[in-house]
């Protein structure tokens, strides 16, 4: 028993930085834009299938998958914001339009991959083989690889978003746009950097999902509906808090499914995070806004 | 949004001719696939009217309204089922238990702003429909649904045609009705209530206008007439599956609002009305479908960010200026 419960938490572990680096990217863009994004979901596929084509379309090294996935989805980022989020916003009802906007766009994307890569489901290359026994835990590398990347990641996200000039703008839109804007920030540089940073993690997260499971055209959408509940948890637009969230619900999920099964590993997390709600309204490490006249 | 209710006759006169146009429809033909469809349109138009009610006019953003819908037809569907009682006996009690959830679903929803009402109303929605589909105890009947669970003997009277003419009325009816609630509601202080509550929440709260009370009042009566409407629609197919809670339908339904105009009278319809004949049009190139559809909506919502409607009004009343000059 405690094996198989170390066991659990372990693979809570391996999910939580996964999904820490998916919330992570969608509440940056929540926290400066005041967008939810729909299409990360679809940014995740299309970044693993980003990384399957350059290994088996173009031949090369699968350890460059990531890389490359990750600059071409930053690419589709700014493309994203220079085409459908920049235009929409502060045009009328824009908090409901971008929100269909970016729900049509994963629509579009979902069907677009369904045409060009078939419905098969996909290996991911970036991964390795192998494991090794601790403690009666079967640890694979591709585990150890995951969290290593995610933690690299994570880390250097930090170290940008705090010390770097850019990192330092976009803490400052994210708390106050028009202070921001008046001590010279430009918000279009920042929000367009934004949705390149969060669809470059997605692109990211995606990779490393996929390579526990696989690529398929739809498989974005559960963990996107999770990531959202991540940053629910962790109060929408606070990186700190959705770092816990991630991994408190990555682990939550491993117990459930060890002890009640898979299939309610996902009601539990709503109701949980259901009641979360009703008792702190703004998530377990939101802080409430304050609303002015 | 706060459209003068100035033109009051051709107000009056427009939605009346439709009706009466739809009315004689299934006198000129007898195409059972057109005549499905028609039946859906109707259905979609009155979740969209009902929905359209609950974003647009009393802001909030939910996405619950799908699966309220869907527990609608399950009720009905369940009741047959185990207890043996006919959709035509359960058609109220499923109006009346939708509403019921609207309200538990809205007593913690709504005390939340934004876009955490929308994620926890899409968590709900998850909930339900992985609940239902979870269910292995034969109760929902799981992945499977429920079908045979009798309908309301329309066929015993006039025939199979007759029974989706027959069903082609109830819609009727049923949208007239919930059209009808839709105006009054937001002709009514209710209405006023929210528009006040728009325009300034602090100054509408000083004089006694409680956000949360109007909000979780509208949210339970759209629910019931939803609730309705999944009846109705659980009993013309036969049968009720997970499948109508998919993430594809439920957009589908949200695109509608926004494309057509959210928080106008008629553009959830019209935008109902225009995704409608573009999925059906490209029905033979299931492929390109998703893609179209993602695309117009993109371009929709660039060109017009107040929806269809509110463009085709602007237009009329800019050609009205001109006439006069």
């Amino acid at each position: 028993m405690t094996a198989a419960l170390i066991q659990t938490i372990y693979s809570g572990l391996v999910l939580g930085s996964i999904y820490a680096l998916m919330a992570v990217g969608l509440t940056l863009i929540f926290g400066a834009l005041r967008v939810l994004n729909l299409a990360h979901g679809a940014l995740m596929m299309i970044g693993a299938y980003v990384s399957w084509l350059v290994v088996s379309w173009l031949g090369l090294p699968a350890w460059l998958g990531l890389p490359i996935s990750f600059i071409t989805l930053m690419l589709v980022g700014f493309l994203i914001y220079r085409l459908l989020i920049g235009p929409m916003i502060g045009k009328p009802n824009w908090d409901t339009n971008t929100f269909i906007a970016t729900s049509g766009l994963a629509l579009a994307l979902e069907s677009f991959a369904l045409l060009v890569f078939g419905p098969r489901n996909q290996p991911q290359p970036f991964a390795v083989e192998g494991s090794f026994q601790v403690v009666g835990v079967t640890v694979s590398y591709q585990d150890l690889l995951i969290m290593a990347v995610a933690g690299i990641a994570l880390i250097l996200m930090e170290r940008f978003l705090s010390h770097s000039r850019p990192g330092m703008a976009i803490r400052a839109t994210a708390q106050q746009p028009d202070a921001a804007q008046l001590m010279g920030i430009r918000q279009d540089h920042i929000f367009l950097l934004v949705l390149g940073l969060s669809s470059g993690l997605a692109a990211m997260s995606g990779v490393l999902l996929s390579s526990i499971f696989f690529i398929a055209p739809t498989f974005g959408f559960h963990p996107m509906l999770k990531s959202f509940i991540i940053c629910i948890f962790g109060g929408l637009g606070n990186i700190r808090g959705t770092l816990y969230a991630a991994f408190i619900v990555g682990i939550t999920e491993a117990l459930v499914s060890l002890f009640l099964g898979v299939r309610y590993a996902l009601p539990v997390m709503f109701g949980l995070i259901i009641v979360v709600l009703i008792f702190r309204p703004a998530g377990l490490f939101g802080q409430r806004e304050v609303v002015r006249l | 949004m706060s459209a003068p209710l100035a033109d009051s006759n051709t107000l009056r006169f427009w939605p009346l001719a439709v009706v009466a146009a739809f009315a004689v429809l299934p006198w000129l033909m007898d195409d059972r696939y057109f005549l499905d469809l028609i039946i859906l349109f109707f259905v979609w138009s009155l979740i969209v009217t009902q929905w359209n009610l609950v974003l647009g006019q009393a802001g909030i953003f939910s996405l619950v309204q799908l699966a309220i819908f869907n527990l609608g037809g399950y009720f009905t569907a369940v009741v047959g089922v185990h207890l043996d009682i006919g959709p035509a006996w359960s058609f109220v009690p499923a109006g009346l238990f939708c509403a019921l959830v609207g309200l538990m679903i809205g007593l913690p929803c709504l005390r939340l702003r934004g876009p955490y009402v929308a994620l926890l109303t899409l968590a709900t929605h998850s909930v339900i429909f992985l609940l239902i589909s979870a269910d292995t105890s034969g109760f929902t009947g799981g992945g499977y649904g429920l079908y045979g669970f009798g309908d309301y003997g329309f066929r015993d009277l006039f025939g199979s045609f007759g029974k989706l003419v027959a069903h082609y009325y109830f819609a009727l009816i049923l949208l007239v009705l919930a059209c009808w609630v839709m105006i009054r509601v937001m002709a009514s202080p209710l209405g006023l209530a929210f528009r006040a509550l728009r325009d300034s929440e602090g100054y509408a709260g000083a004089i006694g206008i409680s956000r949360y009370r109007y909000q979780l009042l509208v949210f339970t009566l759209s629910s019931f007439f939803i609730g309705l409407a999944g009846s109705f629609y659980g009993t013309h197919l036969g049968l009720v599956d997970p499948a109508g809670f998919s993430f594809g339908t439920l957009m589908l339904l949200l695109a509608m609002i926004v494309i057509g105009g959210t928080g106008s009278r008629w553009g959830p319809i019209l935008g109902c009305a225009l995704l409608m004949v573009m999925n059906d049009s490209l029905r033979d190139i299931p492929q390109w479908r998703d893609m179209a559809v993602g695309g117009a909506l993109i371009l929709v919502l660039l060109i017009w960010p107040r929806g269809i409607a509110d463009a085709l009004t602007r237009l009329v009343r800019k050609r009205k200026t001109t006439d006069q000059t």
